[in-house]
């Protein structure tokens, strides 16, 4: 099963957002904390409204969160 | 580890430890038995034996994570959850449309091949030998049904663990 070609800067903003913790996270945006830690792994692409849950819990756009690494894009 | 996760390996263990039993039960059965009564007495200990097996494995499954040094993950299912569960569905899906084929296939064949003179021994033998009588068939479609379920939960395992 091939990794998601997106990648993301959740672990970063968690850090820079008071330390978040990935459970903290999964709260805030009614996720698994598992899934938390499979989307910042690479494991898992989110749904367009779990990414927005996301972007907002950071209060940036979807773009400064997720990007696309596929080719031709 | 998940609850769904841990749940899928729970039911994993108890559907190998099941079917084994069951049909390592069956299959050796003397070809001429009458697979009522064994049938309605292994139900009930297979039930028996399913619930035993599930509580055993789920606290056994808590301690290892606790010996691991993890906190169970008691959340409930999400939107990745959903996911795994669907691929997981139509992998067993297909799997159990394959083994209805195969069990269509085997009636036919061995109707039309059939060979009174062959004096099977056991119930797997009789299988393999023919005329398939309904308590037959619904042995070959019991273990279809089987390897489906064992699909969807090493399917399962497999998107947790590796991704979907």
């Amino acid at each position: 099963m091939a990794p998601t070609s997106i990648r993301n800067q959740i672990r970063r903003l968690r850090f820079e957002n008071g330390e978040m913790t990935q459970q903290q996270l999964a709260e805030a945006v009614g996720a698994t904390r598992q899934t938390i830690i499979a989307i910042e792994a690479g494991k898992y692409a989110p749904s367009l409204e779990l990414a927005f849950r996301l972007a907002g819990v950071f209060r940036v756009g979807v773009e400064d969160v997720f990007q696309n690494e596929a080719p031709g894009v | 580890m998940s609850k769904q996760e841990r749940v899928s390996w729970v039911s994993l263990i108890v559907t190998l430890a099941i079917g084994g039993w069951y049909f390592s039960r069956v299959l050796g059965l003397p070809a001429d038995a009458d697979l009522h009564f064994p049938l309605a007495r292994f139900v009930t200990q297979l039930v028996v034996l399913a619930v035993v097996i599930s509580i055993a494995g789920e606290i056994a499954l808590r301690l290892v994570e606790r010996v691991a040094g993890q906190t169970p993950d008691d959340s409930p299912a999400d939107e990745r959850d959903a996911q795994i569960s669907l691929k997981a569905t139509r992998n067993a899906h297909g799997v159990l449309g394959l083994g209805v084929v195969v069990v269509l296939v085997q009636i036919a064949q061995l109707e039309r091949l059939r060979r009174p003179a062959d004096s099977p021994s056991t119930v797997l033998e009789a299988l393999g030998a023919g005329p398939l009588t309904p308590l037959l068939v619904a042995q070959l479609l019991l273990l279809a049904l089987t390897l489906a379920a064992l699909t969807a939960h090493v399917s399962r395992i497999v998107y947790y663990r590796r991704g979907c």
